[in-house]
Parts: structure tokens; sequence; C-alpha cells
């Protein structure tokens, strides 16, 4: 079934805690949501194949936790990551402001220079909004990332969201062609390894 | 990765963590960075496949356990627990732990997939023949179950 998958991706969700990256990501890969969603533990991970202009891509998506505790070891996951999605509340200020660090944080850990970046200001659907649509889209352009609104909540701009980043990372020469072993996957046998099985460890 | 029991950590970032800890714990700067680079070097060491290192995740993680009363910390400590718990086969503790998570969080998707995929694993055990109960009996047991499905796939190769 997948034998006509073009590559995959591989897509990490950053930001800080409680803006609603995992939201984002259950709402993209499983159209659900949870008004009570639990703090992610360390990092989650989910697959989902899209098309985009007409080519199929395997997304591996990293959603990590947003917790302190858990920053010493996340950069570690960021090696390889063709996209990010760099989520803010538009309804918490501090958030926003804390984007700098993340994109630090970003150059620091990540290994491919011409990694694509989104950002994303979740939460539209709430009404105390401390951060305007210009102002995100101001800090997007001046790094250099895409830009969306969005809320997991409603739905509104996800989809988009995952698909222009997919498109941009298809449209960049050289980011997904030279995708190392656990990129491109002119897949014959799907996400499942051979298991190595019995004694391991013993 | 397809799961966290396949979850891998570079040998670089775990000595960068091993380093920190010891640091930490000679001479700490504060209760606060020893506790985060304590639990740095336990999720690092839960992301091997190592019985010893398996071990001290655990009680590097109990500690941190014992020692907070932070409700959300100790769930990650508990998660952490019982996934080297798993990987080390322990599946009694495992299932506890993870028990224990979802009576506080039932809807938590993690660690319900922590709950398969360690269902999972128990049954894939038991099909290689001999319920670990302890012993040299059963340890011999399962090297020979081994042993001889290696030499069922090597015949089957030729």
């Amino acid at each position: 079934m997948e034998s006509d998958v073009l590559t995959t991706l591989k897509i990490l969700i950053i930001g800080e805690s409680g803006v609603g990256k995992s939201s984002l990501l259950l709402r993209f890969v499983d159209n659900t949501f949870d008004n009570d969603q639990p703090a992610t533990i360390g990092v989650d991970f989910k697959v989902k194949t899209i098309t985009v202009d007409g080519n199929k891509a395997k997304l591996a998506i990293w959603d990590t936790a947003g917790q302190e505790r858990f920053r010493t070891l996340t950069p570690s996951y960021y090696r390889n990551a063709q996209g990010v999605i760099l989520v803010y509340d538009v309804a918490k200020k501090d958030t926003f402001m804390r984007l700098e660090n993340w994109l630090n944080e970003l150059a620091t850990f990540a290994n491919r220079n011409n990694l694509v970046k989104m950002l994303v200001g979740n939460k539209i659907d709430c009404t105390d909004r401390e951060v305007t649509r210009d102002e995100g889209l101001r800090f997007a352009r001046r790094h250099h990332m895409l830009f969306i609104e969005a809320s997991a909540k409603t739905n509104e701009g996800v989809k988009t969201a995952f698909e222009e980043l997919v498109e941009k990372i298809i449209q960049t020469p050289g980011l997904w062609e030279a995708a190392g072993p656990d990129g491109i996957a002119l897949s014959s046998g799907g996400q499942q390894q051979p298991q190595a099985s019995g004694g391991c460890s013993c | 990765m397809c799961s966290i029991l396949e979850d891998t950590i570079s040998t670089e970032d775990l000595e960068r963590c091993q380093l920190q800890y010891e640091k930490e714990s000679e001479k700490p700067s504060n209760p606060e960075a020893l506790e985060a680079a304590q639990f740095a070097y336990a999720w690092g060491l839960s992301r091997t496949r190592h019985r010893p290192s398996l071990r001290l995740a655990c009680q590097l993680l109990q500690s941190l356990f014992l020692g907070t009363k932070d409700e959300t910390a100790k769930r990650d400590y508990l998660y952490y627990i019982a996934v080297a718990k798993v990987k080390l086969a322990e599946y009694e503790d495992a299932f506890e732990y993870i028990d224990g998570i979802l009576k506080v969080e039932p809807n938590n998707h993690q660690v319900r997939q922590l709950r398969q995929e360690a269902e999972k694993q128990r049954k894939r055990d038991g099909t290689v023949g001999v319920a670990i109960l302890g012993g040299a009996a059963a340890i011999v047991g399962v090297g020979a179950a081994v042993g001889a499905a290696i030499g069922i796939a090597k015949l089957a190769r030729r």
C-alpha cells in the first residue's frame, strides 16, 4: 500500500509547555481534541501519510514535552529533522516572547541548516488574545519562517500548517533527497522494522 | 522509532548526562539542578538496552519519585520506571506502575500505548517458550529456544 510513498520526513513540534503542541498533533493525525490533554512525557511519536502536490509523503512527527524537566534531552531528538513546527499560544504573550530561545536551541542542535520552519500561533479560539496576528507574522518573516494561526480546538488552520510545511520541504532541493538512513524510504514494507526477537538483552 | 521501547540514545548524549549528574552529585549548585541532572541521566539510561543501566535508571527514578511532591513529575518518573521494567521483562512491576498512572490519567495515550506494547512484548516473550520464573533451567530453556530459532532461520536461508 505504501509503495508509492515518495519520502519519509521527520517533523518536530517544539515550543513552551501548554501551548497546544500535542493537541495540534492529535487533531492532525487522529482528528481528536481533548480539553484536558495531559502534559507530554518526554517525546511522543506519530506517523501519518499525506499527499501534497500529488506527492505522497510519510511524516514521522515527534512531539516534544515543553516542560523544563525534559530540556536536557529533547534536543537529542532534533537530529535529522527536515521540518519543525514552533508553537506559541496567542493568548499568552510569554510563550511568544520565548520563541527566540527555541530558535537558538534549534540552531544549536538541529544539524540541517536548511531545515524548514513553520511558526504556529495556536488557540485563536480564545477570546483573550495577547499576541496579534501581525506580531506573529512579523516575527516569522524576520526569522525566515512560514506562518499560520490555528486552533487545535476548532480545527482551524491545523491541516494547512502541516501541508504547507511539507510542501516547502519537498520544494527545498537537497533537504529530502539527501535524507540519509531514516529519510528516503522508497518504502516497500511500511514502518515496521523486523523485530529482533528473543534474548536481546539477556 | 516506532515505539518508546525501541528508542535509543547515543553514547555521547548518555556520557554527557552522566558527567553532569556526577558533577552535580559531588557539588550541587542547587537541589533543582541536581534533580534535573539526575532525571536526565536516568531518562538516558532508560533508553538503553543494557540491563545494569536499566536497573540504575529504576533506582535513580525511584529516589526522585520519593523526593518530590510535584504530581506531574511523579507521573513522569513512574512512566520511565515502567519503561525500564518492561525492557527488563519485569512485567508485574511494569503493569502496576502503568495502571497506577492510568488510574489518574485514564486517557493518557502515551501510557496506554506503553501498556499495549508491553502486552505485545510479554506475549512475544511467552512464545519463546518458557515462563521466566528465574532459575538456571528457565534461562537454559530460553537460550535453547533462541538457539533453535536461529538454527532454523539459518537453515531456511540456505
